[in-house]
């Protein structure tokens, strides 16, 4: 089966290019023309990945692998990890800063959005050991395709 | 230079004035132009009529299809639907001196769109006051005015058509307006009528075009401001400089009323100026609307209502086929704004009944648009992206164009689509003319002469069987393959996939023998064929079949 | 053959490892791609490649191989260097081409990896 792999570097605070990454998957999927639904969801995950990581410090990467049946993808960085994986679930919850908030940004929406849209997610992190995110969605019998 | 055929209904391409730069390959922004024989371009693919080709070409090479302006009203009645950014392309004169010299100039009828903008705002207000409640369109809605950001959208985020608002744009009720009221009469009388458009942009040429007209009998005629301005400045400054009133027949009330909202329409920022809601946006710039779009399409600015865009930089002022400096223009606006003030003359409630009639409906449904310019190209596989990623690794990366697409991986794409080959990349194709220099034995051997010796299936290419054999080279990096193998030798590798007959062709290799017992692909053993290349295959291993080949003289330098 | 000689044949280099030039060599690998090299018995082989990455240094180790030459006159950055000195694999960097250099080693009576010749 055949599987695409793909990987791009995040880097920390720079707020111009990031989300960036994330566009670049959108454009590939909407060229496999996948599902436009599952599209955004995926896209969601990784914008909404990709801004904890810029905003947090540390660099990161944000990787995928997509087959017929399905696409993972992970986020993963060496920032200052999340000392509380269950409470950071929670929406609403926030640990932006003040600089972050006048961007528009750290409406505590992140990981809850993520888990929302992602069929599967697993997060791992410790204080100051960085985070890890595993994402999966899958793709329908038809392929994705409209 | 062969003739080439011009798929666009908007710009046109002179090959006498090319110079081969290609910058207007990697302005497009559906990437539909390309290149060929260093000097031919075209457009290959879905031209949306944006007119960056048409700005950023240094030689001027590229220009509107466009009518001539000599013959206005000589044998019919020309009636000319006016684009407010011609008011803003003559600071300190005023719009109806500006109609009168149309109207001098041939035109037997100038409608100003003043009185469209007010019908598109009041209608406008109204779907979004109605859409608060309903909520059935999909926030944020995108203004439709322009038609090069609709027909991108169809292109390239056809997902987002529902969120364009589904009214008639101003131009549009216009010229509806003009072919309801105005021909009839002419028709009667039995006079031949032809409409100009007069536009900063190309977005509406060639009205040849597949998409346009569904009544042949009307001619209609688009120009560029440029194209009138020479004439037409000459006329104000005869009106300017005139004492008397010049006898002036005008029988429509929007032949010459311009407001200065309607001035105001001509800068990016105009339209929701003055209309009555708070979280609204405008947009300018073609790169810029591409990256709204692509995050409206992730899903942000749901809080937003409206976001007007405009692919040409500071709104219709900034036009490719305008004839005056965009920020000139911009301050006569800002002017006339002061001037005229922002009053409305229409009533609400009589736009209100013509809306409950259904009288502002757009024409043209999503499934219309994507028709005329979506994409016409067959959807990706998994697979093929994989051939794309490989490829890309064979290549610069430095997105040159001068292989005539606009970007290596749009190039990788088109040698997968079998629309291009990996010899058409200038860098490739220079890399394999270096030659090796080491001193070799004459050897007469051919690739057949191996077959046999080394006791080797051939699995491909079999008409290449006579191929001499001069050196011998092993590996699998492909990109160091591209770079060092020499002409005329056989070489070893355990890869596969089609790329290799590619690599094989570019250094003009005698053969490949596939390792190891591997097995290549079906697609490569095609392309084999077709290229001429013999393809061989070993269940010994590189090391074995290197070994043997160097005892039987292939590869040995004069010294050994 | 000890891999001093493989270091005369091909006109080496030695990299690192020149403690461990009596060491005795009986089969030969060449290969640009790691996943072939696992896919063999490489166990106290030779292996010739273009490659010079820190995996190949990593495949090495996993797979047993007696020392690495790097042909066409590649050398490896120093952190591939640094992790084959730790390692204790000899590291050699020979002026020919692949296939000139399996053509000599070849002549030499080494074998495959499978044996054969």
């Amino acid at each position: 089966m055949t599987t695409l792999k793909k990987s791009y570097h995040i880097k920390s605070r720079d707020f111009i290019r990031a989300g960036e990454a994330s566009i670049q998957i959108q454009t590939l999927l909407k060229s496999l023309n996948f599902n436009p639904k599952l599209i955004r969801r995926v896209a969601i995950c990784g914008y909404e990945g990709e801004m904890n990581v810029v905003m947090h410090g540390g660099d990161g990467s944000l990787s995928f692998a997509i087959n017929a049946d399905e696409m993972i993808m992970e986020i993963s960085d060496d920032g200052p990890g999340i000392p509380d994986i269950e409470k950071a679930m929670q929406s609403g919850f926030s640990t932006a800063s003040d600089e972050h908030r006048e961007m528009g940004f750290g409406a505590g929406m992140g990981l809850p959005n993520m888990k929302k849209n992602a069929d599967d997610i697993i997060v791992e992190s410790e204080k100051g050991q960085g985070t890890r995110v595993r994402m999966v969605f899958f793709i329908d019998k038809g392929g994705g395709v409209r | 230079m062969t003739d080439i055929q011009q798929i666009a209904c908007f710009v046109h391409f002179d090959k006498s004035l090319c110079n081969g730069h290609a910058t207007c390959i990697r302005a497009c922004p559906t990437k539909a132009i390309r290149m060929i024989d260093k000097r031919t371009v075209s457009v290959v693919g879905q031209c949306i009529g944006c007119g960056e080709c048409i700005r950023v070409c240094g030689a001027g090479a590229v220009r509107a299809t466009a009518a001539e302006t000599g013959s206005v009203g000589r044998d019919h009645v020309a009636i000319a639907l006016v684009s407010p950014v011609l008011y803003a392309q003559f600071p300190g004169v005023m719009p109806k001196d500006i109609l009168m010299g149309l109207r001098q100039m041939g035109f037997r009828h100038t409608i100003d769109m003043s009185y469209f903008l007010e019908i598109f705002h009041y209608a406008t207000e109204e779907f979004i006051d109605r859409n608060r409640e309903s909520n059935k369109a999909p926030w944020p809605l995108i203004s439709p005015v322009c038609p090069v950001v609709v027909r991108l959208i169809a292109n390239q985020f056809p997902s987002l058509l529902p969120h364009v608002l589904p009214v008639l744009r101003p131009a549009a009720l216009m010229a509806r307006e003009v072919k309801r009221r105005i021909i009839p009469y002419y028709h009667d009388s039995g006079d031949a009528v032809a409409l100009y458009y007069i536009n900063p942009c190309p977005t509406k040429m060639n009205p040849n075009c597949r998409n346009s007209q569904k009544q042949p009998d009307i001619h209609e005629v688009a120009l560029g401001i440029n194209d009138i301005f020479p004439q037409l400045a000459g006329h104000i400054e005869q009106i300017k400089n005139s004492d008397a009133i010049p006898f002036d027949q005008t029988r429509y009330e929007y032949e010459t009323c311009a407001t200065g909202n309607a001035s105001m329409w001509a800068m990016s920022g105009g339209e929701i100026a003055e209309m009555d809601f708070d979280r609204s946006l405008a947009v300018s710039g073609l790169e810029e609307t591409i990256t709204y779009l692509q995050k409206i399409e992730m899903g942000l600015f749901k809080d937003i209502e409206y976001i007007e865009f405009r692919t040409c930089r500071e709104g219709c002022l900034g036009g490719v086929l305008t004839a005056v400096d965009k920020y000139l223009a911009k301050s006569a606006v800002q002017k006339m704004i002061k001037l005229f003030g922002l009053g409305r003359r229409l009533t609400r409630e009589n736009i209100l009944r013509m809306y409950e009639k259904g009288q502002f409906q757009t024409e043209k449904s999503p499934a219309k648009l994507i028709d005329l310019y979506g994409t016409k190209k067959a959807a990706l596989s998994l697979e093929s992206l994989q051939e794309i990623e490989e490829t890309m690794e064979l290549l610069r990366g430095t997105d040159c164009a001068a292989c005539g697409a606009p970007d290596c991986r749009t190039f990788a794409e088109d040698i997968v689509r079998g629309t291009a080959r990996l010899q058409d990349c200038l860098w490739i194709s220079a890399h394999s003319t270096i030659k090796s220099k080491r001193n070799k034995r004459e050897i007469t051997m051919t690739v057949k002469d191996l077959v046999e010796r080394l006791g080797l299936q051939v699995v491909a290419g079999d008409k290449g069987l006579d191929r001499r054999v001069e050196d011998g080279y092993c590996g699998d990096l492909l990109s160091e393959i591209m770079g060092n193998a020499p002409a005329g030798c056989v070489w070893l590798t355990i890869q596969g996939h089609q790329n290799i007959v590619a690599v094989a062709v570019l250094r003009d290799m005698a053969a490949i023998i596939v390792t190891g017992g591997h097995t290549p692909d079906e697609e490569t053993l095609q392309k084999a064929n077709q290229e001429g290349i013999p393809i061989l295959r070993g269940s010994e291993s590189a090391f074995q079949l290197a070994g043997r080949l160097f005892s039987m003289g292939v590869g040995k330098s004069l010294e050994e | 053959m000890k891999l001093s000689e493989i270091v005369d044949a091909l006109e080496a280099a030695v990299i690192c490892g020149n403690n461990h030039l009596s060491k005795e060599i009986t089969t030969c690998g060449a290969s640009d791609l790691m996943s072939d090299i696992l896919a063999g018995l490489s166990e106290g082989c030779i292996l010739l490649t273009g490659l010079t990455t820190v995996q190949v240094v990593r495949t090495a180790m996993v797979a047993g191989v007696g020392a690495v030459v790097f042909v066409r006159g590649k050398k490896p950055p120093q952190e591939v260097i640094d992790l084959a000195r730790e390692q204790e694999l000899p590291l050699i960097s020979s002026p020919y081409s692949m296939f000139v250099s399996c053509g000599r080693l070849h002549k030499c009576n080494l074998t495959g990896l499978d044996g054969r010749r």
